[in-house]
């Protein structure tokens, strides 16, 4: 298991929206097949009771 | 089962490429990181499939660098490396995961300690009182 630490960006858009943004390591890009970019599914699996785990797939074509 | 999609966007840079993911509010508020911070993303493999990622709240437990003990090198019972955690991670720069900084972090603390020795072995050699300590280290040492 391969693992980075990176921020989480946040800002306010002019119509005061929040905004997130997060930087993937090229090697996290690779490891989904994602080499030119394109659509990533993020989900939020539950594990247990009250606990739940983010998961990053690459998207259907 | 909660599911976003969102679209990771590459860019290319005088520095080099790098990829930027747009994250749900929702994810953000999972995460307990509505005002932004430290995150950790772990690639797992499957064992008969394509690899996923796992997003999840930036812990720092795990996180330690090897350093040079210089202020403790006279006490013969104390490590010449000693382990200390490292307040806040490395998110800067060359993507490097978690465990490869560390070992670069480690190789640079033990060529500071090769050096730092190397000089202070210099200057005892220099003199004849030097070579007298020396050899008395040497064999407290057990050499």
């Amino acid at each position: 298991m391969v693992r980075f630490v990176r921020t989480l960006q946040h800002r306010v858009t002019p119509q005061g929206r929040d905004f997130y943004a997060l930087s993937i390591p090229p090697q996290v890009a690779e490891a989904l097949g994602l080499q030119d970019g394109g659509q990533v599914t993020i989900e939020v699996k539950p594990i247990r009771k009250g606990v739940s785990e983010i998961v990053l797939k690459a998207g259907e074509a | 089962m909660v599911s976003f999609t969102r679209t990771l966007q590459k860019h290319i840079t005088k520095t080099g490429t790098h990829y930027v993911l747009s994250i749900p509010r929702e994810i953000a508020q999972d995460l307990q990181l509505e005002a932004g911070g430290l995150c950790s993303l772990e690639v797992r493999e499957r064992p008969k499939g394509k690899a996923y990622v796992a997003l999840t709240p930036y812990q720092k437990d795990p996180l330690y660098i090897r350093q040079f003990n210089a202020e403790k090198l006279a006490d013969y019972d104390e490590p010449l490396m000693k382990t200390i955690p490292l307040e806040e991670p490395i998110t800067k720069g060359r993507s490097q995961a978690v465990n490869s900084q560390q070992f670069k972090l480690f190789i640079a603390a033990s060529k500071l300690a090769f050096k730092y020795i190397k000089a202070q072995l210099d200057i005892m050699r220099s003199t004849k009182s030097g070579r007298a300590a020396l050899v008395i280290a040497f064999r407290k040492r057990g050499f």
